[in-house]
């Protein structure tokens, strides 16, 4: 241990060079993990946060932008038995420097829309989250998320083109009340009405999420009727939402395994480079090791060791690199929005990474090393 | 008559598919604990001679067995050399990240032992060489002189039973290459290793029980 130690120490630049490498690779996993992570959590929270029951969805939907349920899938669900009460919601997302006068630089610039029925109970949560004003009652009336309020310094009473352009005779929309939710991404949003959204969006009626309310023991009897008695829908607890929804995000577990393939790539291409620089300068050395009776397994294990030694610390500094990473990017990049989850879990797979970048990277040097002839290495100059 | 430390049967060595041969039709007995020199002009044969000793090279043809273990599978060549084989190179070829002590250690590493037995008869082979005093000094930082007798202190770490030296005062200066045989010598006589010199200087050879003079693969005396 002490020789491998004092040999990556003796090259103290490369070693350095390459544990940065390896770092940077796993503080990648872990961010990119940890935000995953965190948006699904908190889209959970969010949809927990309505108080329904279960979560419809279109089945067919590859994102929820493109989900659609349609009136008439609707009102079969709410003639199922065990159904009290159903709400609908539809959404959008507008591009902030485009909102006319009141343009104001924000961090972030797009703002989420959403479209509810100011009757249906979906929305009394945001009654809840009021931090002034009041509730909305009409099309022409909207709630402000407290980011967008403060970003866009608008206060209740002003008005505001959130579209701007006229949609079922309206342009403007007076602010009658400011919300503030645990979810900083929803606080970046505005609630209209859902036919004003709807609108916007096109398409005719139709729905992204219907919310569905039922008594507590009736729950999973209604979402196996609204599952079997119409099957193009996804009926899911609020709290698993986004693992219901996992085929339709597997895009997003792709991704992310691409993304794990290539930092792998990249820490054992950096490994792999300075295993063979070190053991191309050290050949007389291995052929002495080798001469005073090193077995070609120990030679192995030396510069495997000093490969996963440079991982294992590179991985260590891209654990703690890849937290605070996260909540720079977290708070100076997306403005507070993202939102991310550390869990055990994440650290294991990012130092599984180190520890699979030293091993891989190191053991073709390794055994290059190791079949060398001491009499042969001997010779080398 | 005990059985012989070292044992070449027509041993032969080529290089370059065959266009050089270095060793051709070599017989060889060295007997446990007595001193043999090799002299001979350059690209003699001497150093591969040494090799095939040191089961640091395999033979083309022919049998090479030292204390008895026939030197043809790899497992076999490792085991020898770290059991029964002390290396003493031209150049100390120490390992310079770590100290005198630290090198010395390093052929007991395989055999597991203790650290702290290591480290006890790692200091103690360096007080034998008279370098107690620098076993904690870089490499760096030691003379010539002193770099060659730690590298005799390590080839002799685990007590072997056979010596080999090729051309250890090479690269010394008279009065210390005097000084490092001198070391080799007692040391050789305290432990009762067999003691193979490789050198052009036939001065060193004064005192060997064998002289073997080698030229063009073939050991002509």
């Amino acid at each position: 241990m002490i020789y491998v130690w004092r040999q990556l120490l003796a090259r103290k630049v490369r070693t350095l060079l390459c544990l940065l490498g390896v770092a940077v690779s796993v503080a990648m996993i872990v961010s990119i993990l940890s935000l995953s992570l965190g948006m699904r959590r908190s889209l959970n929270r969010y949809m927990e946060a309505s108080g329904a029951s279960l979560i419809v969805f279109d089945r067919s939907a590859a994102d929820l932008a493109f989900s659609r349920v349609s009136p008439e899938e609707i009102a079969r669900l709410q003639a199922l038995p065990g159904v009290i009460e159903i709400a609908r919601a539809n959404f959008t997302a507008v591009f902030a420097p485009e909102l006319g006068e009141r343009e104001r630089p924000t961090g972030f610039s797009v703002i989420f829309v959403f479209g509810r029925f100011f009757d249906e109970r979906m929305v009394e949560k945001y009654e809840e989250h009021l931090v002034g004003g009041r509730m909305p009652a009409q099309p022409s009336e909207i709630l402000l998320g407290r980011l967008v309020a403060a970003r866009l310094g608008i206060e209740v009473g002003e008005r505001f083109p959130l579209f701007r352009e006229e949609i079922l005779g309206i342009t403007e929309y007076e602010v009658v009340g400011i919300f503030e939710t645990e979810l900083s991404w929803e606080n970046l949003g505005v609630v209209a009405d859902a036919r004003v959204v709807q609108e916007k969006v096109g398409g005719g009626e139709q729905y992204a999420l219907v919310f569905v309310y039922t008594h507590g023991d009736d729950v999973e009897r209604v979402r196996d009727a609204i599952e079997n008695t119409l099957p193009g829908l996804i009926a899911t607890r609020a709290g698993e939402f986004t693992d219901r929804f996992s085929d339709q995000m597997a895009y997003i577990d792709e991704f992310i395994l691409v993304l794990q393939l290539i930092a792998a790539t990249v820490g054992i291409l950096g490994v792999l480079n300075t295993m063979m620089m070190s053991v191309t300068e050290r050949v007389r050395e291995i052929g002495t090791l080798r001469a005073i009776g090193w077995s070609r397994r120990r030679v192995v294990g030396v510069v495997v060791g000093e490969g996963l030694l440079i991982s294992g610390l590179g991985g260590a500094l891209g654990l703690g690199l890849g937290v605070a990473g996260t909540e720079a990017v977290i708070a100076f990049v997306s403005d507070g929005l993202l939102i991310a989850a550390y869990v055990l879990e994440t650290f294991v797979q990012g130092s599984l990474l180190a520890l699979v970048v030293g091993l891989v990277g190191s053991l073709y040097p390794a055994l290059r090393a190791s079949r060398l002839r001491p009499a042969e290495a001997l010779r080398h100059e | 008559m005990s059985e012989p430390i070292v044992e070449l049967r027509h041993v032969r060595r080529v290089f370059e598919e065959g266009r050089v041969v270095a060793l051709d039709g070599v017989d060889l007995l060295i007997e446990p604990g007595s001193f043999v020199a090799i002299t001979g002009p350059s690209g003699s044969g001497k150093t591969t001679l040494l090799n095939l000793m040191g089961a640091m090279d395999v033979a083309d043809e022919g049998e090479v067995r030292v204390d008895g273990v026939p030197l043809d599978r790899e497992a076999a060549l490792d085991r020898v050399r770290a059991e029964r084989i002390g290396f003493v190179f031209q150049m100390h070829n120490l390992i310079a990240v770590l100290d005198a002590i630290g090198n010395v250690e390093l052929p007991m590493m395989p055999r597991r032992l203790p650290r702290a037995v290591r480290r006890e008869r790692a200091l103690g082979l360096l007080g034998q060489v008279g370098l107690a005093h620098r076993a904690r000094s870089s490499v760096r930082g030691l003379s010539g002189g002193e770099r060659q007798r730690v590298a005799i202190a390590r080839a002799l770490a685990n007590d072997p039973a056979l010596l080999l030296a090729d051309e250890p005062t090479g690269n010394l200066d008279s009065v210390t290459g005097d000084a490092v045989m001198r070391t080799l010598h007692d040391l050789r006589a305290r432990t009762g290793s067999a003691l193979v010199l490789v050198t052009h200087n036939e001065a060193l050879c004064a005192g060997a029980d064998r002289h073997v003079r080698m030229q063009d693969g073939r050991i002509v005396d």
